[in-house]
């Protein structure tokens, strides 16, 4: 029986997407068994950022109103042989159609064939988010380094905790930027960690590549010199239980001593 | 021992109801009492007279019955009923309202904490949370949200702790939003209470004492 997930934020445009994306697919390069839920209903982008909106037939609502069952539903990304799949949002229902029911029944279902079922919630709190976090037994709190999506990931993360889930909710700190890290405008990584206080999973830097990987249906984790696809592996890692130190980066570049003395000013 | 006995001590006239006696009988007897004390002329001052009914805690029907019978004779009037017992219900409201209560854990955005009493809060208050009681709020941990003291009209409550990074404080219906400028006089050792002006003031520890007699003084 595998572990579902729900990736969720509160803050719309985080990078809740983009992190379900990524994860998955490490960990189904790694061997893992996973399938992608989307149930951002009426809105659905899972499958472009995967390249994989061509092969969607069906889609959950097809499920869950039992026009299909749900293996016809499930799309297989053919670049990690039969270890990822996706189970698509509908384009046409609104969110409403999903009722906690169908959800649970679905997530179930796939448990029982899947190491990991990770859910890719919509933003807000309401009635999608309801449902796709009462089905996972853990989550995952996109946020990004400042103050509104830290706040509102305060709210989702006291919203998780009374739910009481089997695992507690972790962080991943999306979209930091490398160069305000270090000139010191943008919060920083350990005062948001101290304020959430929950697990860190892990820091992604913003990137042109994570933006350019999406929008050619491709994850940014196949990239092997982006820092970010780095950052989605061992965040991937992290999640099978190995412990991964945290890079989080004061990499301004290493100045020798003689170039600090002798070299010019920046 | 009579059913009723008529006293006089240093708070002024004392009728007693035994609290043995049949109470119909009583009130017959309290009747005849204050018959046989031959008051009705105008010219005397109104005479008050503390009721002390001992182990017997009247019903609101009882208590209005004794205050009818006094009703038809204007020189008379009652002080007050006073009994030796509390209904468990009130002494349990009471006990609430004044026990302390420590809060420890983290207070999230959107989450709000209601109690009654004091609290001494030991945890965290996030952005966007709030903390409210009916009695003091004594805070040893972090605050950015909102405290309120004395909910909803209890102006002798007060806010003790560093609240500096408080986002409002607020006792009873007075609500003092923290800004820069005046966040700098909030630090430790410090508490913040309702002055004459009904509006929020903060002062030193030290001078709790002195504040809180004053604030009493207004109060009654």
């Amino acid at each position: 029986m595998g572990i579902s997930i729900v990736v969720t934020s509160g803050k719309g445009g985080v990078g809740k997407t983009t992190t379900t994306a990524n994860i998955s697919s490490v960990l189904a390069s790694l061997g893992k068994k996973v399938c992608m839920v989307d149930l951002d209903i009426g809105l659905r982008n899972l499958d472009a950022v995967l390249g994989l909106t061509n092969r969607v037939v069906y889609d959950i609502v097809d499920v869950a109103q039992n026009r299909v069952v749900l293996s016809q539903a499930l799309v297989r990304d053919p670049r990690f042989e039969d270890n990822l799949y996706l189970l698509a949002a509908s384009q046409f229902a609104d969110k409403y159609v999903l009722d906690q029911d169908s959800v649970r029944r679905i997530v179930t279902y796939l448990k029982q064939r899947f190491d990991f079922v990770i859910i890719d919630c919509p933003a807000g709190i309401e009635y999608g988010f309801q449902n796709a976090v009462t089905v996972a037994d853990g989550a995952i709190v996109v946020t990004n380094p400042e103050l509104a999506s830290v706040s509102d990931a305060d709210r989702v993360v006291g919203i998780l905790e009374s739910m009481k889930m089997p695992i507690t909710p972790h962080l991943i700190i999306n979209r930091v930027r490398k160069n305000m890290i270090n000139e010191g405008t943008s919060m920083r990584i350990d005062d948001i960690v101290n304020h959430l206080r929950i697990p860190l999973l892990g820091v992604v830097v913003d990137e042109d590549e994570v933006i350019a990987a999406s929008n050619s249906g491709k994850t940014v984790v196949s990239d092997k010199n982006s820092d970010a696809g780095h950052s989605y592996r061992n965040i991937a890692h992290r999640m099978l239980g190995e412990s991964i130190p945290l890079d989080i980066f004061n990499d301004t570049k290493k100045v020798g001593f003689f170039s600090r003395v002798f070299g010019r000013k920046k | 021992m009579s059913n009723v006995t008529l006293k006089g001590s240093k708070e002024g006239f004392v009728v007693i109801i035994n609290d043995g006696s049949d109470f119909e009988q009583a009130l017959k007897d309290l009747k005849t009492l204050i018959l046989k004390q031959n008051i009705g002329s105008t010219d005397d001052d109104v005479i008050q007279f503390t009721i002390k009914t001992g182990n017997r805690l009247l019903t609101k029907e009882q208590r209005k019955t004794v205050k009818t019978v006094f009703k038809n004779y204007p020189q008379i009037e009652i002080k007050d009923i006073i009994s030796n017992v509390e209904d468990k219900q009130d002494v349990e409201e009471l006990l609430k309202a004044n026990k302390m209560t420590i809060e420890t854990g983290i207070v999230r955005s959107g989450q709000k904490l209601e109690f009654e009493g004091d609290v001494l809060f030991l945890g965290v208050l996030h952005e966007g949370a709030k903390i409210s009681t009916t009695g003091s709020m004594y805070i040893l941990g972090q605050v950015e949200g909102i405290v309120q003291a004395g909910y909803p009209d209890n102006t002798s409550a007060a806010i003790f702790g560093n609240l500096e990074n408080a986002a409002q404080l607020r006792i009873a219906d007075v609500i003092e939003i923290i800004t820069e400028d005046n966040a700098d006089k909030l630090h430790n050792h410090q508490f913040a209470y309702i002055d004459e002006m009904h509006s929020i003031s903060v002062d030193d520890l030290q001078d709790y004492k002195e504040v809180m007699n004053e604030s009493r003084k207004r109060t009654v």
